[in-house]
């Protein structure tokens, strides 16, 4: 949950602030997209949110606790527990195979190598990808390579997964295999979504869709979308 | 949500795997640029080929100088008469060790070591026994070597030049001084009897202008103050390329000598051991067995010469070590770093999803590491090649300081030598990797996934 949340670039005449006052709540167990054109400070919010970047200005909670008052060591350590983190651009380690990168954080959270393995190719299956687990990322094509992006998330089974432009690089069937597994992990096991896309295919599964403008929320339409000021609600 | 926190379970896990994690993911990272890897395994392994053949180099010479010091002039060491080194008296003879030797008619002491019911350590602390006889006893020493010292004239037609002489017992020198290059004829009983014969440095005999087989008349003052000569035929003439050494030095027969200067007592003792390593054993056995003399090393006999030059030798190497290391730091900075920040969103997404700042500064210096170790190794292997084939030969070295003949140097790699090879270029890569590193891992995360965009 984020209360009057603010956040610039830049000092001086060169500040740029990118959200103004941003009040968002983001329920448990559902899919919340994040729309808006470019520069309006969806991917602000989505690192804030995420505990990559620290709010300048208001108050940003998580499960319950005030982000400001955690440790790097704790903010670390929610990362690695609670969330997982999807990117456009994939950054996945080239010189591990599939499965590598998709159990890459799993002996940080205490699995052994062979449970590791098994949620591994659990995870695999559910993206698709079972048969090129032992492949490298540069064997893969782009949107193989966005699924094992996804995968590597959904291994670490966080609480919250948040995403910029996850599907931006799939094709519709593989957009459709990766969203149906997302919906399958939020209803089986109460998984939260929180994605920026222009996808309208993905915005169909959303439950909350938050507008972007100008970094102002300017409509919110669904579960947990308080009134925006001067937005639709 | 409840937030959960590590068992120390978990924590266990975590530090059982991180160590095998980290080599392996820095291994696999290694070879991810080939191109950029071998550059910087090429440089680093020059770097670590340079400092073993230089330091082989280094060695070589200063194990050639020193066998040269042990081998012509001083033994692994020396044992005078009590305070003789320290004390300035005219007559310093009157100091040397009286029937100090084995053989010696006039000791009167020629009990045999081997006398039944006396033990070992007490036969060696014995007072009846002779200086010779005690020194033989000490475990590590091989032989011992009684000498005399004296100043002489030389004269050979109407040439008369001043030099010093040394009686030593050839027959049992020869052996092991063995480096004394004879440029001309041989030993002192080359020619017949050794009683008669006379070696001398080239430089003396170049000054005299004598031969081999050419007779030179000595002339020396006697312990008592009176002049004596004895007339003897050059046999050899050496040529250890020590300058000064060889102008000033000659060898008579010890009788001889005795009989020239009119004394049956000996100056001192060298002595042979199985190694210079082996001189703090002979040093303190003699200390606690033969309390009338002193022992001292070669390299403390030869400081002006011997020691000076290995203390020049080793700051040299350690200036242009350090100069070499440096280039490697500088030569491997740019590639590093150019390398480090191309996985900048790599590193963000990690960070992002839950990687530390620290596991990824252990990640990227583990990777640093091995890749001056492999560069260490290849050095080793490139250094190794060529001491075996182009350098097996030799390196030819013009004369040095106060010396003069040529002489070859053969690289003497010691195991130490591989072990600093190996570790001192793999931690100058690191070094010169942890500036880059760091300045990536406090970079924050939105930075880092933005940076190669």
């Amino acid at each position: 949950m984020t209360e009057n949340l603010h956040f610039a670039y830049g000092e001086g005449a060169a500040r740029a602030e990118v959200l103004k006052g941003i009040d968002l709540r983001v329920e448990a167990g559902i899919m919340t997209c994040l729309v808006g054109p470019s520069g309006s400070g969806k991917t602000t919010l989505l690192n804030i949110l995420g505990l990559l970047e620290p709010p300048q200005k208001g108050r940003v909670n998580f499960v319950g606790r005030d982000v400001r008052q955690l440790s790097e060591r704790e903010l670390e350590d929610l990362r690695l527990r609670e969330l997982g983190f999807v990117f456009q651009a994939f950054f996945l380690l080239p010189t591990l195979t599939v499965i590598e990168n998709t159990t890459y954080f799993l002996p940080s959270l205490g699995l052994s190598r062979a449970e590791s393995r098994d949620r591994g190719m659990e995870t695999l299956a559910r993206v698709g990808l079972v048969e090129h687990a032992h492949k490298l990322p540069r064997e893969l094509s782009g949107g193989q390579r966005q699924r094992v992006a996804i995968a590597r998330a959904l291994a670490k089974r966080p609480k919250v997964i948040l995403a910029d432009e996850p599907t931006a690089n799939l094709d519709r069937d593989t957009s459709d295999t990766i969203v149906a597994a997302f919906q399958e992990l939020r209803e089986k096991e109460g998984v939260s979504f929180v994605f920026s896309t222009h996808d309208h295919h993905l915005l169909s599964y959303a439950q909350s869709v938050h507008m972007l403008h100008q970094g102002r929320l300017v409509t919110s339409k669904g579960r947990g979308a308080d009134p925006a000021p001067g937005g639709e609600g | 949500m409840e937030y959960r926190t590590l068992s120390s379970n978990t924590s266990r896990t975590r530090m059982g795997v991180t160590i095998t994690t980290w080599i392996h993911l820095a291994w696999r990272s290694l070879f991810r640029n080939k191109r950029r890897t071998f550059a910087s395994l090429f440089t680093v392994a020059f770097g670590a080929a340079g400092l073993l053949i230089y330091q082989g180099f280094n060695e070589g010479i200063m194990n050639q100088y020193r066998e040269n010091t042990i081998r012509v002039r001083y033994g692994h060491g020396q044992v005078f008469p009590k305070g003789y080194l320290q004390k300035k008296v005219e007559e310093p003879w009157k100091l040397w060790l009286e029937n100090a030797l084995q053989s010696s008619p006039t000791s009167g002491q020629g009990q045999s070591v081997d006398a039944p019911g006396v033990s070992a350590p007490e036969v060696a602390s014995s007072p009846n026994l002779t200086v010779e006889e005690r020194l033989k006893r000490v475990p590590e020493v091989q032989e011992v070597f009684p000498r005399v010292s004296f100043y002489a004239f030389l004269m050979k037609g109407g040439i008369t030049l001043a030099g010093r002489g040394e009686g030593v017992l050839s027959e049992r020198e020869s052996k092991f001084f063995s480096a004394m290059n004879f440029v001309a004829g041989g030993d002192l009983g080359s020619l017949g009897d050794a009683k008669t014969g006379l070696i001398l440095g080239k430089g003396l005999a170049d000054s005299l202008n004598v031969k081999v087989g050419e007779p030179l008349t000595i002339l020396a003052q006697t312990v008592n103050g009176q002049l004596n000569g004895v007339e003897l035929a050059v046999t050899g003439i050496f040529h250890t390329g020590s300058k000064e050494f060889d102008d000033t030095f000659f060898r008579m027969e010890l009788p001889t000598a005795q009989s020239l200067i009119d004394t049956q007592r000996v100056e001192l003792f060298s002595l042979a051991t199985g190694g210079v390593e082996d001189w703090p054993k002979v040093a303190a056995a003699i200390r606690e067995t033969i309390p009338e003399v002193d022992a001292e090393p070669f390299d403390e006999l030869d400081k002006v010469y011997y020691r000076n030059a290995v203390e020049f030798l080793d700051a040299q190497f350690s200036f242009i070590r350090s100069i070499m290391l440096l280039i490697v730091a500088l030569g491997i900075f740019n590639t590093i770093a150019t390398g480090l920040f191309e996985r900048a969103g790599e590193v963000g997404a990690l960070r992002a999803n839950g990687e530390s700042r620290r596991r990824v500064f252990a990640i990227l210096s583990v990777e640093s590491a091995l890749l001056g170790l492999l560069g260490g190794l290849l050095g080793i292997a490139v250094a190794v090649v060529l001491n075996a084939t182009v350098l097996a030969r030799g390196i030819p070295m013009p004369p040095g300081p106060g010396i003069t003949r040529q002489f070859l140097i053969f690289l003497e790699i010691q195991p130490a030598h591989f072990a600093q090879a190996l570790m001192l270029p793999a931690l100058t890569t690191l070094i010169a990797s942890i500036m880059p590193i760091r300045r990536l891992v406090r970079m924050s995360i939105p930075q880092l996934l933005r940076t190669n965009l």
